[in-house]
């Protein structure tokens, strides 16, 4: 018997704004929160009142409030040492992305009248190890059991792969967010979505945007008017919301009008923007994107040609330069009839779908079980052991199925060495310190030889869940050292 | 080349070598479509996401290597290469010597004989005599024995490194060094493996596919013996399947034996007809006949 509504919800746990879906009959449903939103703002604060205030109601005071108030937080998912003073006190970034859920969790259970303890969160594909477990740790911490942490542009694919006739297609998600960007190629056949390739930034998006006309209205007002507003906070947070904004209408517009009053003293900032000269700023940021695609296509060794269809993912994508760039460079037409906002919340939810093995409607109207659909995931980022010299060993190469599981043959450096340590590597950098450590691997009791001699094996294997295990063993004496990976205590807290 | 080399060292990582087309459970003239579609199956049965069992992870990881080297021609075509022969039977014709054939068809390279379902490799590589024998019949089909490895009697063998050369068979303490790629630069540099992979790849890819014979100098193979040596705690999973493993050597061994006494029975029938007895037919007339042959050897002796 099919159950009508599943117990796990799908989460997109945005930059700059949220969504929730759950499977009903089947199908993703995206949850209306109860101010009758679909979207709710990544944007947490303290009221004067020192309430907390989550979503809407925190993104209307930022101006009257910018000390309190915290936005675009997941930029700084995973960094240990940051810190967000808030109220009096500091939260960690995973703290404040906790509140979110908490409120996402809340609303959730309000529209389903039952309580829910389950979820599949999203990442951005390009999330290192810390910045997903982060998200982990903020889901537990706002009371949700985190089945997954699953790759954005991934669940897009999921949420369109469900849709009538599509079958033994190759897709390409294009995924620029308010402040990620990725791109993923997949290739969905016999209920089977197998991601052939993942490349990202996970510092470029919808913000950066807006940062070029920031920057632009910053410059033009210091020349007309003399005065620097860089330095004042609240003229700042005004002009960035304007800046959104006018983004927002160049999407239908082709000038767009920014009107300040009384922005300092009682100077007033009133400029228009072509949409030319918007796409003459940000031309270097589509570029960037252009060229990530380009690298992602080659990872797959496919060509624009080989793909069937081109979706875009993300709110960024409603900039007309960004559609049409990407139209260009695939020579495809961008699939138009999916909404950017919500399909990854969507194709989360049909992840839980799958790992509850929930009944979900699939091509050709038929109810499927969970069980016709996977999703074989890949691991975005390499991973790589230090050696001597501040080198790296890649032992398992970004685009790699997961699980999955490698290992290499290493040895010592000089005679009668007796501990071998190394770094876990997350990175593409040759340099072993340019890449992010994971943890350190030390093992011991090496009997004594010449150098070159002895041989050390090391083994990591990832699971299903992206959980990294590496292990050391001495192929003479059958010494092994197993390593989870340790996290930096900034992120236990 | 890299990638060619990545296989390798991943299929004879300590002697392991998967029968993969047995594992996908596809014949191994299945075409690209097939392995897909049979990948596809096995994904959505085994993937740790929809598999509860405790093992789907590492079922799920094997099954992905399969594919992966199966699916690249180049890999594919490397692996095929080193692989055992096919367990299965060829339709016998009336003469004995045909039943040869079996063993030591043209394209039957010797390769890695193991594999990680039935990884001691002594166990694999001399089976005492006591081995049971379950009769020459059950040698001509490969039902419910799986990943056995056959042994050929011929002398030319590819010698490439990643072969069980013969004389394995004889001394029953194989020289393993010979067997498992390495990293060369292991001896020589301690810094990046990459450049090892470089350094080795050029020789040791082809060695496995015949065309550059016994080029290569053992350094490059060199660090089997101690991975071996360590590798009996990896095991236990795999032991229970061990006594499969000997008994289709005790096919293999049972079925030579045979070869052997008909041989000697031929060779009888020619010499004196008389003691054969010529118009001996039927199974009574058979083990007369041994028994005579017997007589005669006793009496050699």
């Amino acid at each position: 018997m099919a159950q009508v509504r599943s117990k796990v919800l799908g989460i997109d746990l945005g930059t700059t704004n949220s969504c929730t879906a759950i499977i009903e009959l089947g199908e993703p449903k995206v949850i209306t929160n109860s101010e009758g939103k679909r979207l709710i703002p990544s944007v947490v604060g303290f009221s004067k009142k020192n309430e907390l205030l989550v979503g809407d109601l925190a993104k209307r005071q930022i101006i009257s409030n910018p000390e309190n108030s915290v936005q675009s937080i997941k930029r700084y998912m995973g960094k240990p040492d940051y810190r967000v003073p808030l109220n009096k006190e500091h939260y960690t970034p995973h703290g404040i992305s906790a509140m979110i859920l908490q409120k996402l969790k809340a609303d959730a259970e309000k529209y389903l009248g039952d309580a829910v303890g389950k979820a599949v969160i999203t990442v951005p594909a390009y999330f290192n190890d810390s910045q997903r477990f982060a998200t982990k740790k903020a889901g537990e911490m706002a009371g949700l059991d985190v089945l997954r942490v699953i790759n954005e542009p991934t669940a897009a694919a999921l949420a369109y792969g469900l849709r009538d006739g599509v079958e033994d297609q190759k897709i390409l998600v294009y995924d620029l967010g308010g402040g990620t960007f990725d791109v993923s190629i997949l290739k969905i056949k016999h209920g089977v979505f197998e991601v052939l390739a993942t490349c990202g930034d996970t510092e470029l998006g919808g913000d950066d945007f807006d940062q070029k006309i920031v920057d632009y209205l910053l410059s033009e007002f210091k020349e007309a008017e003399g005065t620097d507003l860089s330095e004042n906070v609240e003229a700042l947070q005004r002009i960035k919301e304007a800046a959104e904004r006018c983004k927002i209408d160049m999407s239908s517009l082709t000038t767009a009008n920014v009107d300040l009053p009384y922005i300092s003293e009682n100077k007033r900032l009133d400029m228009e923007i072509s949409r030319e000269q918007f796409e003459a700023m940000t031309e270097d940021l589509v570029n960037k994107t252009i060229s990530i695609m380009e690298k992602s296509l080659k990872d797959a060794g496919l060509s624009p040609q080989d793909i069937d269809e081109v979706i875009l993912v993300g709110g960024s994508t409603r900039i007309p330069a960004v559609a049409k760039r990407v139209e260009d460079f695939m020579g495809k037409t961008p699939l138009r009839n999916i909404n950017p906002d919500e399909v990854v919340a969507m194709g989360a939810a049909v992840q839980a779908g799958i790992l509850g093995n929930e009944y979900l409607k699939s091509s050709g109207n038929q109810q499927v079980d969970g069980g016709n659909l996977v999703l074989l995931d890949v691991t975005s980022l390499t991973l790589g052991f230090e050696t001597v010299g501040d080198t790296t060993a890649f032992i398992i190469p970004r685009n790699t199925t997961i699980p999955t599981r490698n290992s290499k043959v290493f040895t010592t450096h000089y005679d009668n060495q007796e501990v071998v340590r190394g770094k876990i590597l997350q990175g593409e950098e040759q340099e072993a310190s340019k890449n992010v450590a994971l943890g350190t691997i030390i093992l011991e009791n090496i009997p004594p030889s010449l150098k070159g001699v002895p041989r050390i094996e090391v083994t990591f294997d990832i699971d299903a869940n992206g959980i990294i295990n590496a292990t050391a063993r001495d192929l003479a004496t059958g010494n092994m050292r197993s390593v989870t990976i340790e996290r930096p205590a900034g992120l236990n807290d | 080349m890299t990638d060619i080399l990545k296989q390798k060292m991943r299929s004879l990582k300590g002697g392991k070598a998967v029968d993969y087309y047995q594992l996908l459970d596809i014949p191994r003239v299945a075409n690209p479509e097939d392995i897909e579609y049979r990948y596809h199956e096995l994904a959505k049965k085994y993937h740790p996401d929809r598999s509860k069992s405790p093992d789907a992870h590492e079922k799920f990881i094997k099954i992905k290597e399969a594919y992966e080297t199966l699916k690249n021609p180049p890999k594919k075509k490397v692996y095929d290469a080193c692989l055992p022969p096919e367990e299965k039977a060829v339709e016998a014709s009336s003469e004995p010597e045909d039943f040869e054939g079996f063993s030591s068809e043209p394209e039957d390279f010797e390769g890695f004989s193991s594999d990680s379902d039935a990884p001691s490799p002594d166990s694999s590589i001399s089976p005492g005599p006591d081995q049971p024998v379950s009769g020459p019949k059950g040698a001509f089909k490969s039902t419910g024995i799986s990943y056995v490895s056959f042994k050929s009697d011929r002398e030319s063998y590819p010698s490439g490194p990643a072969s069980f050369s013969k004389d394995t068979g004889e001394t029953g303490k194989p020289e393993r060094s010979k067997y498992v790629l390495s990293e060369k630069s292991l001896n020589r540099h301690d810094r990046s493996k990459e450049v090892s992979y470089g350094s080795g790849q050029n020789g040791s890819g082809q060695n496995c596919s015949g065309q550059n014979g016994s080029g290569q100098n053992s350094a490059d193979w060199s660090y089997v013996k101690v991975k071996y040596e360590g590798i009996d705690e990896d095991i236990d999973d795999d032991a229970g399947k061990k006594s499969g493993f000997s008994a289709g050597f005790a096919l293999r061994k049972a079925f030579r034996y045979t070869v052997v006494l008909i041989c000697i029975f031929l060779v009888l029938t020619i010499v004196s007809p008389d003691l054969v007895g010529a118009k001996a037919s039927g199974l009574g007339a058979v083990t007369e006949t041994f028994d005579k042959v017997v007589l005669l050897a006793k009496s050699l002796v």
